[in-house]
């Protein structure tokens, strides 16, 4: 196989420039602050960021959800869930009679939230204070796991307080500790007692492939910190409110309920720059963490095809996507339709 | 010692003050990487925002960052980044025959880029100080000849005698691994 050296050479990781040439560092900051405003659009409540995947480059396409096009976020009583507050998008668009089909499917045994999560019973105990799992979800594309910390009496934890752990990784077989695609959400019953509850979200591995359930073998915690005062240099964060070392073994065994909402294959239509062309949406999965589709498309025009995903509930508002998970799981009772492509399909609620 | 874990975990959590610590450590490096690429065909506000461009892709994509690897994926972030605004400059880069190699298909299909990356280094340590100095910036930076010999101040001669030295002990190493 002919390699130019050029092409060799987009291996190499140097260690260093060949010369020093510097930048103002509070110039860049400045660039890239607007870089991220523009990028994030105008909208002025911050929408918690989760790590976006790249799309395969393949004939056939897992494709990503996009929201609507203007939107205001507002909080959504129908799918509050004792460990989420709720953020979803009401539209603003008036869709009217858009629909050139419509499909209500008889499935059965829609699950809710709670009936989603997998109790678990593992407790862990350190200098006093111990973590619970008390819940896992699990797909293909995530895992979420719910915890409760409970510290020694007279410790307040207050979720005002902008905690976090000064290590927490996951233990995967063979490849040891990782998982920096996860993201960690405080969350309170009582405040004032020394009891905290949290739930981490896991996407990805160490190495930044996708996540495997069954690759998990545990996941290790040590001292809860105020952010704020956490040391960026040196090993220990300062101010630790609760001191402990806790490894919480995994074992995920029951995914979350999935929903096929195809019963055959669909055609949609996408245009490039000189004609249109038709694309097949193979499958529409959805489940409480989240919804995906499968594609067959000519991967010479993947980047004209855009899925346009939405999840209507029944409230009006539409469920937050982001890379194929729910912002927050959705209570599929609680969904109205889905909307792919123009396609609306009824979970029969 | 910085915690690199602790920046990572909080740039993917959506924490803007630890993406501005990383540019605090980093937007020199990342200069000097845009810099050694583009050169003086473009400003300082140029590099500067070409850097910015980087950190933004580090924002964006922080699933990519890796603990240990932070630095390296700078680099080549900033270097592919740099090469993209050459192109847009149509600023061509010209290959010709001597250029290329004919590689076993095994290199392709068995050795994976952390197995590639050391095995450059192992070629490369074959390489006097200033031939492989010279054949970086050439091969990896994308410097002419004409960049190269302003910026060592040698004539551009000697760096076409160096880069031709190299290319001839790299080819000389990956034959003798069996790779060619």
């Amino acid at each position: 196989m002919k390699k130019s050296f050029f092409e060799l050479m987009d291996n190499y990781e140097p260690e260093d420039a060949p010369e020093e040439y510097s930048i103002s560092a509070e110039n860049v900051k400045e660039i890239v602050m607007r870089k991220i405003d523009n990028h994030e659009g105008k909208a002025k409540i911050r929408i918690r960021r989760k790590a976006i995947a790249v799309m395969a480059a393949a004939a056939t396409v897992t494709a990503v959800g996009v929201g609507a096009a203007a939107y205001t976020l507002g909080r959504s009583s129908n799918t509050a869930h004792k460990f989420f507050e709720t953020y979803n998008a009401v539209s603003k668009a008036d869709n009217g009679d858009l629909y050139a089909s419509s499909r209500v499917l008889d499935v059965e045994d829609i699950k809710n939230i709670d009936a989603n999560i997998h109790e678990e019973n593992t407790v862990i105990e350190s200098n006093g204070s111990t973590i619970e799992l008390t819940g896992s979800m699990y797909d293909d594309q995530s895992a979420l796991l719910f915890f409760t910390l409970t510290a020694p009496e007279g410790t307040v934890l207050d979720i005002d307080t902008d905690y976090e752990f000064a290590d927490s990784m996951f233990d995967f077989e063979g490849s040891g500790y990782g998982a920096i695609g996860g993201e960690t959400k405080f969350s309170d019953d009582v405040p004032g007692d020394n009891v905290i509850n949290f739930t981490y979200e896991l996407q990805y591995n160490g190495d930044g492939s996708r996540y495997a359930a069954k690759s998990i073998k545990g996941m290790h915690f040590q001292n809860l910190a105020v952010w704020d005062k956490m040391a960026w240099y040196g090993d220990e964060p300062k101010d630790v409110v609760v001191e402990g070392e806790w490894y919480v073994p995994l074992n995920l065994t029951e995914k979350v309920q999935e929903i096929e909402l195809l019963d055959a294959p669909l055609e949609v239509s996408y245009q490039t720059d000189t004609e249109t062309r038709t694309a097949v949406i193979d499958s529409l999965i959805i489940s409480t963490l989240g919804i995906k589709t499968t594609e067959t498309i000519d991967a010479n025009y993947r980047y004209y095809y855009e899925n346009t995903l939405k999840v209507v509930m029944k409230d009006g508002s539409e469920a937050e996507i982001n890379d194929s998970r729910f912002g927050t799981p959705v209570d599929l009772t609680q969904v109205d339709y889905v909307e792919v492509c123009g396609q609306k399909f009824e979970l029969g609620n | 010692m910085i915690k690199e874990k602790r920046i990572i975990k909080r740039i993917a959590a959506g924490d803007e003050k630890a993406l501005e610590l990383l540019i605090d450590i980093y937007s020199s490096y990342v200069g000097s990487v845009i810099y050694a690429v583009i050169g003086r065909s473009m400003t300082r506000e140029d590099i500067e925002e070409t850097a910015a461009d980087v950190f933004a892709e580090v924002w964006l994509h922080p699933e990519k960052l890796r603990e240990g690897k932070v630095k390296q994926f700078l680099g080549a972030v900033a270097r592919n980044t740099a090469r993209n605004k050459l192109r847009k400059r149509d600023t061509a880069i010209s290959i010709d025959e001597n250029d290329f190699l004919l590689f076993d298909d095994s290199f392709e299909s068995e050795v994976d880029r952390h197995e590639k990356s050391e095995i450059i280094n192992d070629a490369l340590k074959t390489l006097s100080d200033a031939e492989r100095d010279i054949f970086i910036r050439f091969y990896y930076y994308n410097q002419n000849s004409k960049m190269i010999s302003e910026s060592l101040c040698i004539p551009v001669s000697t760096v076409t005698t160096r880069l031709s030295r190299g290319r001839k002990k790299m080819k000389d190493f990956m034959a003798q691994k069996g790779w060619i």
